[in-house]
């Protein structure tokens, strides 16, 4: 600058010298015009080193006088170089210099008093080796042939004028070009010696430049300046600019015909390139930038700027469009609008190619509006207080003291910092906002609404791109976030199948979760509240006090299907309602996760425990249980249409000291412990101790087809258990389980068919197919006492099996296989294959005292024995046997029998002439007989009384009517007597009759028919034998 | 004289051996078809198969004939043979002599003098 000064000041010089000495020739003798031109063409290259050309030089005394003036027309400077634009220099059409003679007369000092240029075209250039086309005049040097001494020179520079000049520059170093056209000038000032004073007035209706890096154009450029250059080197002034259109691309476009005013109170050292502003004022458009401070500028190209500055109100819109490209890329996903007032700002730094100096001003808004696109809603009135500092080299920061604003109906406060300004736009910000939760809904999925209002606390550690992933795309990993929120009558509504309400709900959120819990994903959420009600589905109605919730979540966006969620429930307590059946827990802990699966199906892992658990249904049912644990893993199956049946659940239960109040039983279910897995395909009872009445069971084993069933009723839940008890009490299980599975609605049906308002029979469980495996201790069924009862019990559909039954009591040990049937409650059915073994005969009767009525001789005997019987019936619903339906088949062994019955005994001995020696015994028998609806049929059986045989048949009926015939087989008489024995069995009547059956046991003897009647003794008895079980009983 | 004294010899051996016997049965032969058919006594139903297989029921005491009880029989002469088969394998043999057997009627008798008279309600 100092170097084009000086330039320019000797070229200016130079020519002005150059009029001057013709000036001087004149005023030492008197020319004519033409003579004069030629003067001067004669001793201009003693001042200009390149071709000079000029038409007409004159002398102007009248024009100028009292001063002289010199006035040449069409100067041309030629000076070609190589790869200059041209080869002309200058090409002026007018130059008018004057000067005050009487000082060049008197103190050989030129003091040019005006110098005017017209019509000029100057064409500047500079080649790489720094050599220029306008270094043509010589300097320091004047025409000391010509005048025989140096002159003095002054240039007051009063009348200093150009007029239509058009400059051009070109520089090979720099690259730069520049033009300045239609230039009018008017600088009034001195120029002494190396001292210039100067009223700079300069007015060209265009100027462009331009650099490699730097383009620049203005139109009508107004520059005015006031001070003085001394020395060539300070310059102190008042420097004035202004263009109603200026341009301006360093790199990318900051000014684009905008207009530009300057005032530059300024103090430059050319020689240090120092320099300062004194309430220096840029005004750009409608806005006005105060400045102060110092810039100055090194060999290096560094411009170092210290300046202070200020604005009046900005229009936030038109402050981003002169903002660094960069910058306004990385808030291109918001738009601003308001206005701004920058106030003790300050630029500091250096500014050259590779670096920006560094801005930092206060930066207040009124009313502003941010409207981020990815957010719902803009924020409105932003009032901000915020300190920026803007470092375009590396990351800008904006300190914010206070930002309000609003977002819909939400008020929102905060303070903090936002860094890397320009790229990432990272946060790190206290937040506050008082905000309906309506304003979260476009925030939201759809299908999620939510209402109440909330007081929020955030703490924002994040970029904006982060946070609004968080936000708008629920992606939680890059944010960093840490909030409360305490919403006052909080409203959850989940696609109308999940509800929840609460007075007050306390959130605190941590993004990402892993700074809450390590190794967790997404989104941290801890929820506390005394109350919340909540509902799923129609169905589910839950109430939670002391709610404590801590849980996980992520992917979210795709809703429950997709989320990825870890839950921590704790409640005091719990109350849920679905359909009839209410539940009702304390110190409840609940762990819950789902994974999303492949299918897009979800599967949720559930631990639930509480210390008490109580659920009933109306006054039927109820259960409580004091430590319950359930494992729940669910897999989710959409195609099914209702929200329940969607699920498939893997549970494992285990419960301790639980009761069931059944209402319809009279005795509570107690179970000290139990421990299942139930899943959609089964129910696996690994451990269970039940209690019911007076019954102890021990039960494990597999339930299956429960979910089958569920979807139809038709199909059959299957069981294969194992039942182990110390003690059961057969009527009170019968009373429990009578009637399962069964209408509930038959009380009409019963009348129809004739059931006793008091029978209530035992109905077999329908829609069952349950095999158990029991062994139990000891047993009562009625007054049936039973021991080692083991064998195997079966409920299918309505059918109840004991298939080979072994137990023992007081009278026999026994294996009973029977089937028991209630198709409906007045055609019960009873089978029994019934096999005592080693029995007491007194016992046997006093225990099935239809057995009484079925072989009434028996009890005529005592003594131990074998029975076999297999009967049936259909049974009315007070179990009395439709005899019509009455079939029975039965074996009976005896050896060494006692006849209680001695009266009878002794008639009957003494008419067949038996010698008992009066024992009262019998050595053996070995019956069989049928029962065929009211007939029972003794099929001939052989007697052993001592040395005699005989052979008793017969028949009697259950009305007790009888006819029996005994024949004497074996006897030491000659004769063989036989007896008939009719009647009633209280008034028999006895009569000698022939012997029936003298060769039945004799086989040399035996008759077809005997052969015959053998034959379907022996096939009854073994069909009754075939069942017996090895070694049981 | 003596050869009409063995003629009623062989006349009465004739006659007790074809109406002898323990449970009944006898010389006549009957035809099992005959039997083939629902039969009806005083609300008690038997109904006879022609695969040996037969049913029995009482209305009287509130029992269908889907609710019947199953036996399998025979005819042999005039002894009607049936077995009623227990759900167990057991089973309950019953002889019975047919006193009368036609398109319409149908007559037993146990040897305890039980009598049984019934009439034919259904063909099949």
């Amino acid at each position: 600058m100092k170097k084009a000064l000086k330039i320019a000041g000797i070229s200016l010089g130079s020519l002005l010298a150059l009029v001057i000495i013709a000036a001087v020739i004149v005023s030492s003798v008197v020319l004519s015009p033409k003579k004069l031109t030629r003067l001067v063409k004669k001793h201009a290259p003693q001042f200009v080193t390149c071709d000079i050309q000029l038409e007409k030089a004159d002398l102007t005394l009248l024009k100028t006088f009292p001063n002289f003036g010199v006035e040449i027309e069409k100067v041309v400077l030629i000076n070609p170089m190589d790869n200059a634009p041209s080869d002309t220099l200058a090409d002026i059409g007018q130059v008018i210099v004057t000067a005050n003679l009487k000082k060049i007369l008197r103190s050989d000092e030129i003091a040019v008093s005006k110098c005017v240029l017209k019509d000029a075209r100057l064409h500047l250039f500079r080649n790489e080796n720094e050599l220029t086309n306008y270094n043509v005049f010589v300097s320091d040097t004047m025409p000391k042939d010509t005048v025989g001494k140096p002159f003095k020179y002054s240039i007051d520079l009063k009348g200093v004028q150009l007029k239509n000049v058009n400059l051009f520059y070109a520089d090979s170093i720099s690259k730069m070009t520049a033009a300045l056209q239609q230039l009018d000038l008017n600088l009034k000032g001195d120029l002494k010696e190396k001292d210039l004073h100067a009223d700079l007035d300069l007015n060209a209706g265009s100027l462009d430049l331009q650099t490699p890096k730097l383009t620049t154009s203005s139109k009508h450029l107004g520059i005015a300046y006031k001070g003085d250059v001394v020395h060539y080197k300070q310059i102190n002034g008042d420097l004035s600019l202004n263009t109603p259109d200026i341009c301006l691309k360093l790199g990318e476009e900051y000014l684009n015909h905008d207009t530009l005013l300057l005032h530059l109170p300024l103090n430059f050292d050319l020689n240090d390139m120092a320099g300062s502003l004194h309430q220096a004022q840029i005004g750009l458009n409608n806005y006005l930038i105060n400045l102060d401070g110092n810039a100055s500028y090194a060999k290096n190209r560094d411009i170092t700027l210290d300046l202070a500055f200020a604005t009046n109100d900005l229009i936030i819109e038109d402050v981003m469009s002169y903002l660094p490209e960069k910058a306004r890329t990385s808030l291109s996903s918001m738009t601003f609008s308001g206005k701004a007032r920058l106030s003790e700002g300050r630029v500091k730094g250096v500014l050259n190619d590779s670096l920006m100096p560094l801005i930092q001003t206060k930066v207040h808004t009124d009313k502003a509006t941010v409207d981020i696109r990815k957010l719902p809603y803009p924020f409105t009135e932003v009032n901000l207080d915020a300190l920026l500092n803007l470092n375009l080299n590396d990351k800008s920061s904006a300190d914010i003291s206070q930002i309000t604003a609003v977002m819909n109906k939400s008020h929102i406060r905060g303070n903090g910092m936002v860094n890397d300004l320009t790229k990432k736009l990272a946060f790190d910000m206290n937040v506050e906002a008082d905000m309906p939760m309506s304003d979260l809904k476009k925030f939201l999925p759809k299908n999620i609404k939510v209402d109440g209002q909330s007081e929020v606390k955030l703490k924002v550690n994040c970029g904006l791109k982060e946070l609004l992933a968080a936000l708008t795309k629920f992606k939680f990993d890059q944010a960093n976030l840490k909030g409360n929120i305490a919403i006052d009558r909080f409203a959850f509504n989940m696609s109308d199948t999940i509800q929840a309400t609460a007075p007050r709900l306390k959130l605190a959120i941590t993004l990402p979760a892993s700074r809450q819990i390590n190794g967790r994903k997404g989104v941290y959420v801890a929820i506390d509240t005394k109350q919340l009600q909540a509902q799923v589905g129609k169905k589910i109605n839950a109430e939670m006090t002391d709610l404590s919730l801590n849980t996980t979540a992520d992917n979210i966006k795709g809703g429950l299907n997709s989320i990825l969620a870890n839950a921590d429930l704790t409640v005091s307590t719990l109350k849920a309602d679905y359909d009839t059946i209410h539940l009702d827990t304390k110190q409840a802990h609940i762990v819950a996760t789902t994974t999303p699966q492949p299918t897009k199906n979800l599967q949720a892992y559930v631990v639930f425990d509480s210390k008490t658990l109580t659920t009933y249904t109306g006054k039927a049912y109820h259960f409580t249980a004091s430590d319950f644990d359930i494992d729940i893993l669910a897999r989710q199956d959409k195609s099914k249409k209702d929200p329940l049946n969607q699920w498939n659940p893997t549970a494992d239960f285990s419960l301790k000291n639980a009761e069931v109040h059944v209402a319809k039983i009279d005795n509570d279910i107690v179970i000290p412990t139990i421990n299942f897995l139930f899943n959609p395909k089964e129910l696996n009872i690994r451990e269970s101790t039940v209690r019911i009445g007076q019954s102890d069971l021990s039960m494990e084993g597999r339930i299956s087809g429960i979910n089958e069933w569920m979807e139809d009723h038709n199909r059959l839940v299957k069981g294969d258990l194992k039942l182990n008890s110390q003690f059961i009490n057969i009527d009170e299980i019968m009373k429990l389980t009578s009637g399962m599975g069964h209408s509930s609605d038959s009380t009409q049906a019963d009348a129809e068919e004739g059931v006793g308002k008091e029978d209530n029979p035992f109905m077999v469980p329908r829609g069952f197919d349950f095999s158990f495996d029991i062994n139990t201790q000891n047993a009562i069924y009625g007054n049936f006492d039973l021991h080692s009862l083991n064998g195997q019990l079966t409920v299918k559909d309505g059918t109840l099996v004991l298939n080979q039954i072994g137990f023992t009591n007081k009278a026999a040990k026994m294996q009973l296989t029977a089937i028991y049937q209630s198709p409906r409650k007045n055609h019960l059915f009873l089978g029994m294959d019934f096999h005592l073994l080693d029995v007491q005969i007194n016992d046997l009767i006093s225990m099935i005292p239809v057995i009484d009525t079925l072989v009434p001789m028996l009890k005529t005997f005592d003594g131990n024995g074998e029975f076999h019987i297999a009967a049936q019936t259909n049974l009315r619903s007070n179990y009395k046997p439709k005899i019509s339906t009455l079939r029975a088949a039965a074996d009976i062994e005896g050896h060494n029998l006692y006849v209680r019955d001695t009266a009878s005994f002794t008639k009957t001995t003494n008419m067949l002439k038996i010698s008992t020696n009066g024992e009262f015994k019998i050595d053996s028998i070995d019956v069989q007989l049928t029962v065929f609806r009211n007939e029972i049929d003794l099929y001939p059986f052989l007697l052993s009384i001592g040395k005699y045989k005989a052979v008793a048949s017969g028949r009697h009926n259950l009305d007790m009517n009888c006819n029996y015939h005994i024949s004497v087989t074996d006897t030491p008489l000659p004769t063989r007597l036989g007896i008939d024995i009719s009647g009633n069995m209280k008034n028999l009547k006895y009569s000698l009759a022939p012997c029936k059956y003298k060769n039945l046991y004799r086989p040399e003897r035996r008759g077809d028919t005997d052969k015959m009647v053998l034959e379907l003794k022996q096939k009854i008895a073994d069909a009754l034998k075939a069942n017996v079980k090895k070694g049981n009983p | 004289m003596k050869n009409r004294i063995l003629a009623l010899v062989c006349l009465f051996l004739t006659i007790g051996v074809s109406s002898c016997g323990l449970f009944g049965g006898g010389e006549q032969e009957l035809d099992p078809a005959l039997l083939v058919g629902k039969w009806e006594e005083n609300g008690l139903y038997e109904r006879y198969y022609s695969n040996g297989k037969g049913l029995t029921w009482d209305t009287k005491d509130d029992v269908s004939e889907e609710e019947a009880q199953p036996f399998t029989w025979t005819l042999s002469g005039t002894t009607l043979s049936q077995e009623h088969i227990l759900f167990n394998g057991a089973i309950v043999p019953k002889i019975y002599t047919v006193s009368e057997l036609s398109s319409t009627k149908l007559s037993y008798h146990d040897n305890y003098g039980v009598n049984h008279y019934f009439t034919k309600v259904g063909s099949k």
